[in-house]
């Protein structure tokens, strides 16, 4: 560069130089000066002319060039609409389908919660690494002494789940809400759009009656108010202040819809056992979170040492906040990335075999540039600009096929699921994926345009003018060059099969796994009493039965009951306990059990068994004798080999002075997660351990959907201020619960089987272009007296052999992906025979397939026509 | 100009300046004028280049790599610039040559039958 702009500067100077020397010679001859420099001028030619050819030769003859490339290119893409329709299609598939993964994955990993400084945000949880448990919720006192402690956070916060009913509208709504610790906005760095966040003083009981809104929530239910901060709003029947309004961007808890000011009563600020916290927290200016981890761990061996009964073995775990969120998500994704790329790679070496046919017939162009002198690289590039303007407008296609797959909703999620996914209202066709895809285009064309670039470009001139005959030397290698893409192509092929083999079983084993009970038509709704309004538990459980006792008598209602947790749901209760006649637990050691607030006909709805004992009744009341029911996985872990009714247990921890529960059934087990096996489980009848929110289940006789209205009816009926939320059946519950697993199957089997029609297809071009090439040699073994069937075994037999070598390359890679995704199934290991086995088979029967069309052509070979060919 | 003589002198093909350019400095580094000289010189004036035409094909070689340009005085003292032939020129030219001597012969056997049947 620097030396083209001396060499331009000092041009002028050059010409004078060059023209004062023809001046002289010409004066030396005999001249007249002013005849000798006029003669020197006209020698030299147009000065002007002569200075823009010199800037030519500088400035842009590599861009002409590539503009000129670039109207060849399309002109020969034009020319060949056949093969470019079949390129673009392909190339739009994969790249579309990477496009559209990458943007679930720009938006799920890379900014699923955005704040100002994500690097300064860290998540607190505890840690408990002797049951390998590193995200447990914090205790409030636990949290508070951690904030008092610490010298390594400018803010820490808390935040708990809180479950707001939205009156004073017309229809009561049920808010995600959260109840927050005043520095909380502070420590996640974030402003409010309106209005202020909450004061410090706000923090303490009786002055936390403040609220802030979310956007979305402020938009639609309070049109927009810009002077909305100050005014109240009816929150589970009392005035709370709303402090201010966050701006769009702020999604976090993912989902929230109103946070409200956590004041903590003594009671709580005293508790070590209920955990129900999610910590926040802002490293201070110059604090590393090694340095944060370090200080953290040494408070909470502090504490346990001054409090051994709670804390002992618990540990603090400082993560990043972005961490915290999608840590469980990046595995899955990343997997799905990674098979998607294979996709592409296949695709690529699909659209390289069309370009090497494509070499052989374009040889003559090829010839005759090269004897014009085009240079090889400058052929090499023609070849590849011609891929990459393939591999462009592949791309542009594939992000109109993204933006379809984003529309059609082709990884589908129940809206109040996805609701909770960090990021996932953010997946879009960004500028950031535009980007990727751009590059992705590019780099694809030019890793299928780079084999054939070299190919078609060593050329022997001479061989290419000659009239017809290709040459043999270079066919040959072309055909080696051909084989080993369709054999990579199988081999990839063979990984993502069996990836998605064993994803799609695991999928339906999952499926398969009986939950303990009969989901079928049954339907699930929500309701939370506000505690200003049901003071006492009495009035609660009155509620509660009332409910129970007028659904019951809805026509098509077989029987209803309420639990305050229900299984396949992701919520869980525990706590630790004692079993009477046990010796006195170690610290840390305490036993622990789940725990479910039931009522009567809670076993018969949900159609769990009783395997000994009795259903609750209505002698089971606040005064009766305290019973409770336990699970079978319970009885064997607490009572092994003994009959466990009749026997006596009770909380632990802050509740121990509560009485002894005597056990009056055993029921089966009930999974909470489909994938995980049941754990120790009690159940308390609803009036000795009433809770507020609770789920009423409802079992019918037809679809369960169609007694929605009916039966919140009967809820406004008793309580016209009172929201329902969580409506599903049980059978969605149950497949909501599976969505990830099923999500990835489906997608995998998706790439499997695009990867699979594009190895067929290549296949099918490898053997139909050998059998034009052998069409002489195969009619002059058929006028040598081979059979038909000879002919068809040979052809078949060259396409097999490619096959198999393929399924043996492919054999290495797809044992490493299956254990790639071994940690995402479920009752089936990496390798497992049958898969292997049955997607071996699907890929040779798919071989068979592409060889059998060519192999029939070779069949009927008239050997006089082929003899006479060419 | 007499219309005989233009008919005698040829232009110049396309690429041809390039190499006639690099046989030059085969024998040694010249400035701009020289190099010009030489050309009309060896060829006896038959192959007619507008001297100007000369500076775009230096240029063109010194972008390619195949010249090199340093500063210096020329025979009676004056500054001048001297082109001098690269490693990477000395091989090329050795490539044109070939390729230039292959296509010459080509058309040379293409030409002589007519030639032989006493066609102008």
């Amino acid at each position: 560069m620097r030396q083209r702009k001396r060499m331009l500067e000092e041009l002028d100077q050059d010409i004078r130089d060059h023209i004062e020397r023809e001046t002289q010679d010409n004066v030396e001859r005999g001249m007249s000066p002013e005849e000798a420099r006029y003669a020197a001028m006209r020698k030299f030619g147009n000065v002007t002319r002569v200075k823009e050819e010199t800037r030519v030769v500088w400035s842009s003859i590599w861009l002409e060039q590539i503009i000129e490339d670039i109207r060849f290119g399309l002109r020969m893409l034009r020319k060949n609409p056949g093969f470019t329709a079949v390129a673009l299609l392909t190339l739009a598939l994969g790249i579309g389908a990477n496009t559209y993964i990458f943007s679930v994955v720009d938006a799920l990993l890379f900014r699923p919660v955005e704040f100002t400084d994500p690097g300064r945000i860290v998540a607190l949880w505890e840690r408990l690494p002797a049951n390998g448990v590193d995200r447990n919720e914090l205790s409030p006192a636990n949290f508070l002494d951690w904030k008092a402690q610490n010298h390594v956070f400018d803010h820490i916060a808390a935040q708990g789940w809180w479950n707001a009913n939205l009156g004073g509208v017309d229809h009561p709504e049920h808010l995600h809400g959260f109840l927050v610790t005043p520095d909380y906005f502070a420590a996640l760095e974030a402003q409010p759009m309106l209005g202020r966040t909450f004061r410090d003083e706000e923090g303490t009981p009786g002055k936390d009656r403040v609220a802030m809104l979310s956007y979305a929530l402020w938009r639609d239910h309070f049109a927009s108010d810009p002077s909305i901060a100050g005014k109240t709003v009816l929150l589970n029947g009392m005035d709370y202040t709303i402090a201010g309004v966050m701006g769009p961007n702020f999604n976090y808890p993912s989902g929230a819809q109103v946070w409200a000011a956590l004041a903590f009563t003594p009671q709580q600020e005293a508790s070590r056992r209920s955990h129900y916290l999610h910590g926040v927290a802002h490293l201070a200016a110059g604090v590393s979170r090694e340095r944060a981890q370090a200080e953290m761990s040494g408070i909470a061996s502090r504490l346990a040492g001054q409090y051994p009964q709670t804390n002992t073995g618990r540990d603090v775990n400082v993560m990043p906040l972005v961490e915290s969120e999608v840590g469980q998500m990046r595995a899955p994704l990343i997997i799905m990335l990674g098979a998607v790329g294979l996709v592409l790679l296949i695709a690529c070496a699909n659209i390289s075999n069309l370009l090497l046919a494509r070499a052989s017939s374009r040889q003559r162009e090829t010839g005759i540039r090269s004897v014009l002198g085009a240079t090889r690289g400058r052929l090499i590039r023609q070849w590849l600009v011609e891929s990459m303007l393939l591999g462009l407008l592949g791309g542009g296609l594939g992000i109109l096929f993204a933006y379809w797959c984003l529309q059609a909703q082709v990884i589908r999620i129940p809206p109040e699921f996805a609701r909770m996914i960090p990021g996932w209202g953010k997946i879009s066709i960004n500028t950031p994926v535009l980007i990727f895809t751009s590059v992705v285009s590019l780099v694809t064309g030019l890793v299928f345009g780079f084999l054939p670039a070299l190919v078609a470009s060593r050329q022997n001139m001479n061989d290419t003018l000659k009239e017809g005959a290709p040459s043999a030397g270079s066919g040959w290698r072309r055909g080696v060059l051909r084989s080993v893409l369709i054999v990579s192509e199988v081999g990839l092929s063979l990984a993502l099969l069996l990836t998605a083999g064993l994803m799609m079983k695991s999928f339906v084993r999952l499926e398969r796994v009986p939950p303990g009970f009969n989901p079928d038509q049954v339907l699930t709704m929500s309701v939370a009493l506000p505690e200003a309004k049901y003071t006492s538990d009495q009035q609660t459980a009155n509620f509660y039965e009332q409910l129970i006792e007028r659904v019951q008598n809805l026509p098509g209602v077989q029987s209803a009951a309420t639990a305050n947790m229900i299984p396949l749901s992701g919520m869980n209760g525990t706590s630790a306990i004692r079993i009477e006649g046990s010796p006195e637990p170690k610290p840390g050691q305490e036993p622990e059990a789940n725990f479910r607030s039931v009522s009567n006909l809670y076993f018969r709805t949900m159609q769990m068994p009783i395997l000994r004992g009795r259903e609750f009744t209505s002698q089971d009341s606040a005064k009766g004798q305290p019973v409770v029911a336990v699970n079978e996985a319970f009885a064997a872990r607490f009572w092994p080999g003994e009959d466990p009714v009749g026997k006596r247990m009770r909380f632990s921890g802050p509740l121990q002075d509560r009485p002894w529960r005597t056990v009056v059934a055993v029921v089966g087990n009930i999974r909470n997660q489909l994938d995980l096996p049941a754990p120790a489980e009690m159940y308390f009848p609803l009036r000795q351990q009433t809770e507020s929110t609770m789920a009423l289940v409802v079992r019918t006789s037809s679809d369960p959907r169609s007694l929605e209205e009916s039966i919140r009816a009967q809820v406004v009926a008793l309580d016209r201020d009172l929201p329902v939320f969580d409506v599903m059946t049980m059978e969605d519950l149950r497949s909501v619960s599976v969505t990830a697993q099923r999500i990835g199957g489906t997608l995998m089997a998706a790439f499997a089987g695009f990867a699979l029609v594009l190895a067929a297809i290549g296949l099918f071009g490898v053997i139909a272009y050998a059998v034009s090439e052998r069409t002489r040699e195969i009619g002059i073994r058929m006028a040598l007296g081979a059979k038909p069937r000879e002919v068809f075994l040979l052809v078949v037999g060259q396409g097999m052999t490619l096959a198999f070598i393929g399924l043996l390359v492919g054999l290495p890679l797809a044992l490493g992906m299956g254990r790639a995704v071994a940690g995402l199934l479920y009752g089936i290991g990496p390798n497992d025979f049958a898969t292997f086995a049955s997607v071996a088979a699907i890929l040779a029967a798919i071989a068979f397939v592409a060889c059998y069309i060519p192999a029939r052509r070779a069949m009927h070979v008239d050997p006089m026509v082929a003899l006479r060919y060419e | 100009m007499s219309s005989k003589e233009q008919r005698e002198r040829i232009e110049l093909l396309q690429g041809t300046l390039d190499l006639l350019i690099l046989r030059t400095l085969l024998l040694g580094p010249t400035h701009g004028h020289a190099i010009a000289k030489a050309i009309e010189f060896n060829s006896e004036d038959v192959l007619q280049v507008e001297q100007g035409s000369l500076y775009p094909g230096l240029h063109r070689l010194i972008k390619r790599g195949w010249i090199s340009v340093e500063e210096g005085t020329s025979e009676n003292n004056r500054r001048a610039k001297f082109y001098k032939l690269t490693p990477k020129g000395r091989r090329q030219l050795a490539l044109e040559t070939r390729k230039w001597d292959k296509l010459a012969g080509a058309i040379a056997r293409i030409l002589r039958p007519a030639e032989q049947e006493g066609e102008p």
